[in-house]
């Protein structure tokens, strides 16, 4: 029984990824030019925590709500309280770009995009 | 602090985002962490003979529940498998065992006679004291590997925006506003709250006396708040007036901002450089010291007075840089800043990354923390550096005083007594627990690192402590941070222009050690508001690396 609702679970999985990775091929996220929010407001936060956590494997992730309104770089590190002990990591970079006229993220550790669907950028004169 | 399944609901429901996202970022996703309870072991587990110790790696990720999905510190599968609470115990014991400091003197108990492997942790320490009667391990603890993996952007958390100056915790309490961030709830408009103010009342409970745990829980959440957005009223005493006033105060995700105030003072021709820095532990550090430091330059400072009297450390790195920026390249090429030194397992190889163990230097260039990697640091070239100080100057602070001395640089410290935390670990998860246990010790170029009881000015009342250069001075709530009439920038510039401490009368106020045991009317007996202080006094080895050497 465990067996069959894991399959389902995998058929479920793969529709979806399927479906989204078909329409990233019609306009695949590229890093583009520095770019900075036009507007910061509780669902750009939304919107970029909810892609920074996915980038980093999940981990919840608390932004300032100013984030990327003056910088086109932001920095993810581990809470101070909690970063105690040897980090051997770097702190995560994204850069927010222009492209296409479309709002992309990325992340500059591992090279990947991350198309923004609600946030509006400008780019950075 | 450990997992509760009702979490799990927010797992789940990220995971179905985290698919659609991972469609379009090209990869990055994972499923969501979940526990298993597996079954009984059928075996009886592990048994403890007296002053044995097998490997710790027998043992390590042997889980009585175990997690499965991607760790977001690894980017891998959760390494957990089938264990139990027993085999967790055994693994804490011969860990503590191979990487403890002061492995020999732990006691060496049978992990099956403590049932919670938290209580048996609390248990795998030294109990000695150092010279002035201090345990000399205060700093054993743990926390969620959840909690522990958490982000935030640079410096960002939830709070008023305020540091607060717990001169005493317990009744009758004493908490006053030691310095506010700019353009946060405390800062602006109604609070508008300014150091020095003290805190009289919030939600209608006496800050001063009130004793009830119920009292106590409500002074907790209200002066540490959890999450943005919490609205709680406040009634203070402000230091300019005397007057007291209430308003309300929303608290906010705040940005924390290292260098609170950088500024050039003449002093009798001279050119004095004032920084108020208050944290090694965000990356920001590194762009904003950078920033103070080329201005100084610039001014053509002949003295500099650093003021660390609320800096609880953070990323060491970050300290190595400030010390080449004080001192310069002649001073500083080719000399230690810090290194660490583990316990007498492990004289040559660090025996958590199975590295070579080599010092870390008084770094020259960026680190690519907030400033570009091999980008050339200013310095302003001193040979004497002004340091104010508190009980809470800590770790990565107290590094710069010790590795400044470690190369002759003069170090004058004006305030009270430092923390005392010569110490540092590396934070070890084993089955969703994440174990704080010090490991290693810190020595200057000269090979000492023995400061337990902090750093003190020779002229202290008191002389515990490492007894160096300075005067013995109050920390002045009665003006702003960097007036020149505040009591210890004030002395500082005096000894400036005569060589010699101010005479003072006044006795020194020290704010309580956030670490040390208290009673239960004491604000750290909630669990959560004393780890969020003791962590703040942490001390960050290395940080961005590539060069991960240590």
């Amino acid at each position: 029984m465990s067996a069959v609702i894991i399959k389902s679970g995998l058929a479920i999985a793969t529709a979806l990824a399927t479906t989204g990775l078909a329409a990233c091929k019609t306009i695949p996220p590229t890093k583009g030019a520095p770019a900075v929010l036009q507007q910061a407001s509780d669902a750009t936060t939304a919107e970029l925590t909810e892609i920074i956590s996915t980038a980093l494997h999940g981990v919840r992730v608390t932004l300032a709500p100013d984030a990327l309104t003056t910088d086109s770089t932001i920095i993810i590190e581990k809470q101070n309280f909690a970063a105690i002990g040897r980090r051997m990591d770097r702190p995560d970079h994204f850069t927010l770009s222009l492209s296409n006229n479309k709002c992309v993220l990325t992340h500059e550790q591992t090279g990947k995009h991350y198309a923004l669907k609600h946030a509006k950028c400008k780019a950075v004169q | 602090m450990r997992f509760i399944p009702t979490k799990f609901h927010s797992f789940a429901l990220a995971t179905a985002s985290l698919i659609a996202l991972t469609a379009c970022g090209g990869g990055g996703g994972s499923p969501a962490p979940t526990t298993i309870t597996p079954p009984p072991p059928v075996s009886t587990g592990p048994t403890w003979t007296k002053d044995v110790f097998q490997a710790e790696g027998n043992f390590k990720d042997r889980c009585a529940v175990i997690r499965t999905g991607t760790n977001p510190a690894t980017g891998r599968p959760y390494p957990d498998i089938t264990g139990s609470v027993l085999h967790e115990k055994h693994w804490l014991r011969s860990w503590s065992n191979n990487t403890y400091l002061w492995y020999n003197e732990i006691d060496d108990k049978d992990p099956a006679s403590i049932a919670d492997k938290l209580d048996y942790f609390d248990v795998l320490k030294t109990e000695a004291v150092t010279a002035s009667g201090n345990a000399r391990d205060r700093f054993h603890f743990t926390m969620s590997t959840e909690e522990y993996q958490e982000r935030v952007s640079s410096g960002a958390s939830a709070g008023y925006g305020f540091e607060l100056a717990l001169i005493r915790r317990s009744p009758p309490r004493d908490i006053r506003i030691a310095f506010t961030e700019p353009d946060s709830p405390a800062s602006t408009a109604p609070a508008n709250l300014e150091r020095g103010a003290i805190i009289l009342e919030v939600d209608g409970v006496d800050v001063i006396n009130a004793s009830s745990t119920t009292d106590i829980n409500t002074l907790n959440a209200v002066l540490f708040p959890e999450s943005a957005g919490e609205t709680h009223n406040f009634k203070v005493r402000d230091v300019a007036t005397g007057a007291e006033r209430s308003f309300s105060m929303t608290s906010a995700i705040v940005t924390t901002q290292p260098v609170n105030i950088a500024k050039t003072i003449d002093v009798a021709g001279a050119k004095v450089g004032y920084l108020h820095f208050t944290t090694f532990g965000t990356s920001s550090a590194e762009a904003a010291l950078v920033d103070a430091m080329t201005g100084f330059q610039a001014d053509g400072i002949t003295e500099l007075v650093l003021d660390l009297r609320y800096n609880g450390g953070g990323f060491l790195a970050i300290a190595g840089q400030l010390g080449y920026m004080i001192a310069g390249p002649a001073r500083t090429n080719g000399q230690v800043f810090d290194k660490l030194v583990f316990n007498d397992k492990h004289p040559n190889i660090n025996p958590v990354t199975g590295n070579a163990l080599t010092p870390t230097p008084f770094y020259n260039t960026g680190r690519g923390f907030s400033v570009t990697e091999g980008q050339a640091l200013p310095t302003v070239n001193l040979n004497r550096v002004f340091i104010l100080s508190t009980s809470g100057t800590c770790s990565a602070s107290e590094a710069v005083i010790n590795g400044l001395r470690g190369i002759d640089v003069e170090v004058v410290l004006v305030g009270t007594t430092t923390c005392g935390k010569p110490y540092g670990f590396y934070a070890t998860d084993n089955c969703g627990e994440t174990y704080f246990t010090i490991q290693f010790r810190g020595e200057n170029n000269k090979g000492f690192g023995d400061y337990a009881d902090g750093f003190t000015p020779i002229d202290a009342t008191v002389n515990s402590g490492e007894l160096i250069e300075g005067c013995e001075v109050a920390d002045d709530f009665s003006q702003v941070l960097g007036n020149e009439n505040e009591g210890q920038l004030s002395s500082a510039l005096s000894y400036i222009q005569t060589g010699t401490c101010p005479v003072t009368a006044e006795i020194p106020t020290t704010t309580e050690k956030a670490y040390q045991p208290d009673d239960t009317a004491s604000l750290l007996s909630d669990e959560r508001v004393r780890t969020l202080l003791l962590l703040k006094q942490s001390n960050i080895l290395t940080a961005p690396p590539k060069t991960a050497s240590e």
